[in-house]
């Protein structure tokens, strides 16, 4: 019986170190980050190349990703909620997040920049906050995509229950709608971080009309190793990435993933396991957090009582009506005509040969894009069905595909162009070590979701090698095939940027495309040839979506989904 | 024709699962049978009996922990190239016409004119000329287990084997089919000898079979074979086949539910079955309905479950007293009358005494006292659990007691912390 107690009391003592410890951690941290901010300005931080000062960098890094995520958390919440609840918004809003998603970082990077150094002149947050907003940009679009998705999706009967007790909006949108697109939202989220890690250098370090920005953090800590040459540096900052993706993974999306699984909407639980997170174990054993959970229970059983809601939400599902269509629509045309009139006067004079020159690097990217995401499927479609048949593999591999994926691969760029210096040739490569995983993923994910009696059937009809994969397996996963070739495609226009324009060794380094255009408009201010490159690369993406890729991926949706 | 050896014949075949934690569920335990050939076999059973475990080791789709199969005396390694097998849920590729479906059924050496009109007779044979080029997603559930048993047909095997074929389909269709099947089975044009349908449905075995293989659960046993010698075409109404549904319903009856002393019960740590309390009060509410007192067959019909879970369910309203089971009727006894009549805070008072007499609750119910912070977690549960009872599914288990338990307020469960301890006033 003694041993028992005394098992408890330590463990109860372990977990709560572990809790303790990680505290005063975030104690520093914030007292580093409150120095950083209210500093006065300084375009320029020198950076430290010790390794013992990338300690603050990373976490420098760290904080402005996650308050990028929590603006992402606020934009996605209000404009999905706004695109998912009300038909005119939705109408101009769900183009406009499509365009928004295919603008590369460094298209928003002057407007942003320029503004908040305009508010704050005498500050670093001004410069903090154009730093983060541009993190946001490579984290929040497929975030607000999914939540949007999940609020069109929600069952009426769940929403009709709640209107019939006389829930608020307002408590309706957090205790059904928030809830019912918590696992696609999470998951999401995940990708989303990693895709803010992919800008990271670019968000740290720029050059706007001629001048340079410099944020102390692991992007620019990198991005001058690399300029100087210094390969100890370099690993350095590799390192510190992993451990901060590692770290994030363990204490923050782990506990959550296992904390949203009770969110599925599912009428039988699965025999797959439920995701575990030793993380969300040492919270949940901890006494400490078990106080502030009691006390937070208390007060939202307080607030219950103090406030019953009598007011009862009125319906607003009327037909739009031709008056109201026609109002919509003159006031949309107006605001449209004055845009492009305004963007046309900003674009001004180009000259004929530079708006052709636009337009061919624009299709050499485009060339280069579609390489990479060929060479994705060839190589990912094959070795993601081999993994997503075997339940064993996919288990183990998808933990290490989900870290291998959220490290930012333009950190390991410098690297790949000395083994291949023709940077025209090389950037395909580059695109391809970002976004091949987004086919992997849909791959492996397509390849679990064949019925297990297809599988049987498969075995009792003798079927080939050869065959179950031309019957079977192929065709299974073609839509997710699909998505995932339309994502990898996106993701490699935006890393066209850094793909195409990078400084190695104080050398450098410009391939013949859109992507390297729009850096060199950036660093010399020629900013109206800049937003034209960018609307250029925009119009291409979207319309290649709309004419190629959102019809093959209907019809594959059509023909080859199971019932 | 009669060679004297059996078409198949399994010796000491046994399946055993892993579960969490190390542990075993036994499924299949020491099977031996021989079938002949020229027989329509059926496989009868509650459900957890594993029947569909059986049929899948019998056509070599699943490798058994011990023991062997053979086929026509030879012994049997990957799957038998002579068996063909229809699924309960069609298994049809959905991107492929009716026709690409049945072609998939032919084997690889036969040339494309020939295979071409293997497919033409199957699809005729089926009655599906007509819908050749229509994809399986636009046509009925019964039209798509035609193309199932045609794909099946088509590759010409010796034994068709069916996996609860009918169970997703409609009544009328299902009954349709089932002739269907006979008639292509008699008319020996298919080349069939055998055909093994696994079914929980006891008309649609002595309907269709030859030989009827009783299987008994926890764990999965042969617990009798039937030859059931009714002439063919079988009449449904007849008291001749009344009969044999009665007789078999009386063998299953008397497997799964021995008539044992009822103190002797009582007293034996025996596992509760799976069953929830709205089940339990939703019985006792059709017993009211037919003056207290139905045959097991009668109220699985009119609760419409399967035999099984009905038995599951009249089982663990025996075990808290509220029904007797005598042979295989069911009745109310005086306390499940009172019950029933009682209002909510009654009923769960009277549920919680009945509770704390059933021997499994009453030691859960002490380990719980007994333990040093008042608490057990879930997996030392579980585990015990899965100790006491190693044929039994104990996550499943461990799901209906706590189930019963927190409806009797005897015990709570914090499914964040995964922990049961006791509800304060019954400390």
């Amino acid at each position: 019986m003694d041993r028992v107690i005394e098992k408890k009391i330590l463990r109860f003592s372990l977990y709560d170190l572990v809790v303790l410890a990680i505290l005063a951690l975030l104690v520093w941290g914030i007292s580093l980050l409150a120095n950083r901010w209210t500093g006065t300005i300084t375009y320029q931080a020198s950076i430290s190349m010790s390794p013992f000062a990338l300690i603050g960098y990373t976490f420098l890094s760290m904080s402005r990703g996650f308050i990028a995520y929590g603006f992402s958390l606020i934009f996605t919440f209000t404009y999905g909620y706004l695109a998912a609840r009300n038909r005119y918004a939705e109408r101009v809003l769900i183009p406009v997040l499509d365009i928004l998603q295919s603008i590369p970082v460094l298209g928003f990077l002057p407007g942003i920049v320029l503004g908040m150094i305009a508010l704050f002149p005498h500050s670093n947050i001004g410069l903090e906050l154009a730093s983060i907003i541009m993190i946001f940009t490579g984290q929040v679009w497929n975030i607000t995509f999914s939540f949007y998705q999940s609020l069109k999706s929600v069952p009426h009967d769940l929403t009709d229950a709640s209107k019939i007790y006389g829930l608020s909006k307002w408590r309706i949108f957090w205790t059904v709608e928030v809830p019912y697109s918590m696992p696609g939202l999470v998951w999401n989220s995940m990708m989303g971080m990693a895709g803010g890690w992919f800008f990271l250098a670019v968000c740290e370090a720029f050059t706007l009309e001629g001048k340079n920005f410099m944020l102390p953090g692991i992007g620019s800590y990198m991005a001058v190793a690399t300029n100087n040459g210094y390969v100890q540096g370099e690993i350095y900052a590799i390192l510190a990435m992993i451990l901060m993706i590692l770290a994030i993974d363990m204490f923050f999306w782990r506990p959550i993933v296992a904390w949203a699984n009770k969110f599925k909407m599912e009428e039988i639980s699965s025999d797959e396991g439920e995701p575990k997170s030793f993380f969300l174990d040492v919270l949940k054993n901890s006494h400490v957090l078990k106080f502030f959970r009691e006390l937070l229970n208390l007060r939202k059983f307080q607030i219950r009582i103090i406030r019953p809601d009598i007011k009862q939400a009125l319906p607003d599902d009327k037909e739009p009506g031709k008056v109201g269509n026609a109002i919509f629509y003159s006031v949309l045309g107006f605001i449209a005509a004055i845009s492009a009139w305004k963007f046309a006067t900003f674009i001004g004079n180009v000259n004929f040969g530079e708006f052709v020159k636009i337009l061919s690097y624009d299709g050499f990217t485009a060339l280069r894009v579609y390489a990479a995401v060929a060479i994705s499927i060839a190589w990912a479609l094959p070795a993601g069905i081999i993994i997503g048949k075997s339940q064993k593999l996919s288990k183990r591999m998808q933990g290490i595909v989900q870290i291998l994926a959220s490290f930012p691969a333009p950190m390991i760029y410098p690297w790949f162009v000395l083994i291949f210096p023709q940077i025209n040739w090389s950037s395909i490569l580059l695109m391809l070590l970002g976004t091949q995983w987004y086919v992997l993923f849909n791959v492996i994910a397509g390849t679990s979701s064949v019925p297990y009696q297809l599988k049987e059937a498969s075995k009792m009809l003798k079927f080939s090698k050869k065959e179950l994969w031309q019957n079977l397996y192929i065709p299974a996963v073609m839509p997710y095939l699909i998505t995932g070739a339309i994502t990898a495609a996106g993701g490699a226009w935006n890393a066209s940027i850094v793909a195409e324009y990078m400084s190695v060794n104080g050398k450098l380094l410009e391939a013949n495309g859109i992507g390297a255009l729009i850096n060199v408009f950036t660093n010399s201010g020629e900013l109206n040839l800049m937003a034209l490159s960018v609307l250029i690369m925009s119009i291409t993406v979207v319309a290649v979506n709309r004419l190629l890729w959102h019809p093959l991926q209907k019809w594959t949706a059509e023909k080859f989904r199971f019932e | 024709m009669d060679t004297g050896i059996p078409i198949f014949e399994l010796r000491n075949v046994t399946m055993r699962f892993k579960m969490s934690a190390g542990n075993y569920l036994v499924g299949l335990d020491s099977i031996n049978l021989k079938i002949e050939e020229d027989k329509v076999v059926a496989l009868l059973g509650p459900s957890g009996a594993g029947k569909s475990t059986l049929l899948r080791i019998i056509t070599g789709l699943l490798k058994p922990t011990s023991g062997d199969v053979y086929y026509k005396g030879v012994l049997q390694k990957s799957v038998n190239e002579k068996m063909a097998m229809v699924f309960q849920n069609f298994a049809l590729f959905p991107w492929k016409t009716v026709s690409e479906n049945i072609m998939l059924g032919i084997k690889r050496e036969v040339d494309p004119s020939e295979a071409g009109k293997l497919v033409t007779e199957a699809i005729d044979m089926v009655g599906l000329e007509g819908f050749e080029d229509v994809y399986p997603k636009e046509i009925s559930g019964g039209m798509k287990q035609r193309v199932g048993i045609a794909r099946a047909l088509v590759s010409k095997p010796e034994v068709l084997c069916m996996d609860e074929p009918f169970s997703a389909l409609d009544a009328l269709t299902a009954e349709n089919l089932r002739e269907e099947v006979l008639d292509i089975w008699s008319g020996r044009e298919s080349g069939l000898s055998n055909i093994i349908i696994v079914t929980h449905n006891i008309s649609e075995a002595v309907y269709m079979s030859d030989e009827i293989i009783i299987l008994a659960s926890n764990p999965g046993s042969v617990k009798s074979i039937y030859q059931n010698t009714l002439p063919f075409p079988r009449d449904q109404k007849s008291s001749a086949f009344l009969k044999t549904v009665d007789t078999i319903h009386g063998i299953l009856t008397a497997n799964i539910m021995p008539d044992l002393p009822s103190k002797e019960v009582k007293e034996k740590l025996s596992p509760i079955p799976r069953a929830s309390v709205s089940e339990i009060t939703g019985l006792l509410e059709v017993l009211d309905d037919n003056k207290g007192r139905l045959d097991l067959f009668d109220l699985s019909d009119e609760i419409k479950r399967d035999f099984g879970t009905t038995i599951s369910i009249a089982l663990a309203a025996e075990m808290v007293g509220f029904v007797e089971t005598p042979s295989h009727d069911v009745i109310f006894t005086q306390l499940g009358k009172r019950f029933l009549n009682a209002d909510v805070n009654e009923r769960k008072l009277m549920f919680k005494d009945q509770l704390l007499k059933i021997p499994l609750v009453k030691v859960i119910f002490d380990m719980i006292v007994n333990s040093e912070s008042g608490t057990i977690t879930h997996e030392d549960c579980e585990n015990f659990l899965a100790e006491k009872f190693p044929n039994e599914n104990s996550e499943e288990l461990f799901e209906t007691i706590v189930n019963l338990s927190l409806y009797a307020e005897l015990i709570d469960y914090d499914s964040r912390d995964e922990e049961l301890s006791l509800i304060s006033q019954n400390i």
